[in-house]
């Protein structure tokens, strides 16, 4: 079998936040399960391959974002392709707004987006920095990340990948702490304001990409419970905000 | 009569917080007193993203020789820190300030100096400073008022370069061509720089395509800024610096039994370098994320510890389960332990009788106050 192909598309752009760091997880956790796995960065002057199975998308500054968008444009036909034959694509941050009709770009005008999923990203009219917990369908626990940006996103019939408890998510600001949500599910394709290395703080999360492409995963070796002990405790400290303990 | 009531308040609180509330409570009662405290008089900055206490205290000594050189070394280097130094430094006729990135702007405008030393300007506390781009434009636009003074750079950083782009009196001492995590692309114009040469360049905007004033090879980043302390230096006629060696912000310390070379490390940049000139002693890796250490710790992801694979590592700290997590998918194997005493305990008890600690910022303040604090 061949391995596991996760590609991390344009590193150099988009990885302001550590966001290397999800590739190195998903190949780990693949990995030590016994399914090789070989992480492929595709930088913005070279062609997206079309035989990934994970595909990621990271944050990034303005500028590198809409660098990132121009040079994607031409490879959405390669990216959807990958994602109807059941590849998966885990974007953040910068890397969630790239994939709408449109986003802000470095003084608020309007860039085109890829257009591979039906949502709007306008500029808004404070930074959210902090600590984000999202309650998720997907998952009894919630997931716990970090967030900072600027622009906010209207999800036009897609669903959000959660809830937020506390932070910001797609909306912050004027938006009511419980009409908040994060991210977004379309398909195959999975994205979240939970910036920087997401999969890291949720484990949870990682394996469900990994279970999506891979089916049935094996139990995790010993020596693997740090990552778990990690996600509890961040949500612990995160629900005690939440819960006013 | 107010002067003296600060500057006893500053005597009495002169350790640890003190130097930063005695410049609160002047700034409160006067707040345009780091304008007023230092007019006509000789100022030097130094901002960067690292290195900034290292760097003015290596400066310090240099201009020592001459000059008798006050201002703030105790990195409390914001508006507060500043105005407090101020009111110790009466007889100074030469001040030396270290300056914290968001604050430089005002600090420039406040205190006309006769020339400014930018080190270098990377990711770092994004919570805070957003995005280095952002910085880069306000570092831009305060010096735009002040054509004429002198500003020494790093020349091999993009960022910088772009600072001094359209800066007359430029000094750029050229280190090499090093990569930098945030310059993909062009800090000025946003087009793709190119990194294949022997020099970046961007081929929309030319930056880059200046010539350095110098160039200084294989340097680690304590000898570059003793060579940018140096060419300041040199700006104030002192020509012999033979004497003068590179020094780090290291701190020792004793404590259970052994000692511990501590080491600020705060930001990318700044783990990488310690991580590259790690002793063959077992190693304590110390994380919080504190407002100053930056809130977010995305950024270990941004740091190759591959460099302690084979090593006796321990880790402690607010947020040790984010560092082990990160070293352990470099395969590096590491013991946690609660707090850095537990750390030294057991280094002790394994048989050793030094370690060297890589700390962040709040954590290298706790425990180098308290040792000073038992005096």
């Amino acid at each position: 079998m061949s391995p596991l192909q996760i590609v991390v598309i344009h590193p150099e752009l988009l990885g302001t936040y550590g966001d290397f760091g999800n590739a190195r997880v998903l190949a780990h956790r693949a990995q030590v399960r016994g399914i090789s796995a070989e992480i492929i960065c595709t930088s913005h002057d070279q062609s997206l391959p079309a035989t990934g199975d994970i595909y990621l998308l990271g944050g990034g500054e303005d500028r590198a974002q809409i660098a990132s968008v121009d040079a994607l444009r031409s490879s959405v036909g390669i990216l959807s392709g990958a994602l109807d034959r059941g590849a998966q694509l885990f974007a953040v941050c910068a890397g969630l707004q790239i994939l709408g009709e449109s986003f802000p770009g470095v003084t608020g005008e309007i860039i085109t987006g890829l257009g591979m999923v039906p949502i709007l990203s306008l500029p808004g009219s404070d930074r959210i920095v902090g600590e984000v917990l999202v309650q998720s369908d997907l998952f009894d626990e919630p997931l716990t990340g970090f967030e900072n940006h600027r622009g906010r996103t209207d999800l036009r019939g897609v669903d959000p990948l959660g809830r937020v408890l506390v932070g910001g998510g797609n909306g912050g600001g004027a938006i009511a702490q419980s009409e908040r949500v994060d991210g977004l599910i379309a398909g195959n394709i999975l994205a979240t304001y939970l910036h920087g290395p997401a999969l890291v703080r949720n484990p949870d999360l990682a394996d469900h990409l990994l279970a999506r492409v891979i089916g049935g995963l094996p139990g995790l070796p010993e020596g693997e419970e740090i990552a778990d002990l990690l996600a509890a405790e961040r949500r612990g400290a995160l629900g005690a905000a939440h819960f006013g303990k | 009569m107010l002067a003296r009531a600060i500057s006893m308040l500053s005597r009495i609180l002169r350790q640890g917080e003190g130097a930063t509330l005695s410049g609160k409570v002047l700034l409160a009662l006067r707040p345009r007193a780091i304008s007023e405290l230092t007019r006509g008089r000789r100022v030097v900055l130094v901002s960067g993203t690292n290195g900034k206490t290292s760097t003015s205290s290596m400066l310090a000594a240099m201009l020592g020789e001459k000059f008798l050189v006050g201002g703030n070394r105790t990195g409390a280097n914001l508006n507060t820190g500043i105005a407090a130094s101020l009111v110790a430094a009466k007889k100074s006729n030469l001040l030396i300030f270290e300056v914290d990135e968001l604050y430089l702007p005002s600090i420039i405008k406040e205190t006309a100096p006769e020339i400014v030393l930018l080190l270098n300007l990377s990711r770092d506390q994004l919570h805070r400073t957003q995005e280095v781009r952002i910085v880069a434009r306000k570092w831009y636009e305060a010096l735009a008022a002040f054509p004429k003074t002198p500003v020494i750079i790093d020349a091999s950083d993009p960022f910088l370069a772009s600072v001094v782009r359209d800066h007359g009196p430029v000094t750029r001492i050229g280190f090499g061509k090093r990569p930098h995590l945030d310059a993909a692309s062009c800090p000025t114009c946003g087009a793709m720089l190119d990194w294949s040469g022997a020099q970046f360049a961007c081929h929309d905007c030319g930056l880059g395509a200046r010539e350095v004033d110098s160039e200084l090879v294989e340097m680690s980043a304590v000898e570059r800024n003793h060579a940018l302390a140096a060419s300041v230096a040199t700006y104030f006629g002192i020509d012999d610096l033979s004497k003068f060696s590179p020094r780090d912000r290291i701190s020792t310390l004793l404590l259970g039994g052994i000692e511990i070379s501590l080491r600020l490390v705060k930001n990318p940049s700044s783990w990488q370098e310690g991580l590259r000139s790690l002793a063959d002693e077992p190693v304590i890796l110390v994380v919080n994320a504190r407002g100053v250490d930056g809130l977010d710790t995305s950024w270990l992801w941004d740091v190759d510890f591959t460099p302690l694979k084979g090593r006796y590592v321990v880790i402690a700290g607010e947020r040790k389960l984010d560092a082990a997590y990160r070293v352990h998918i470099d395969g590096v194997g590491y013991s946690l332990v609660d707090s850095l005493s537990n750390a030294a305990a057991q280094i002790y008890r394994d048989g050793f009788t030094r370690a060297q600690a890589l700390t962040s910022y709040t954590a290298f303040i706790d425990a180098t106050t308290r040792v000073k604090g038992k005096r």
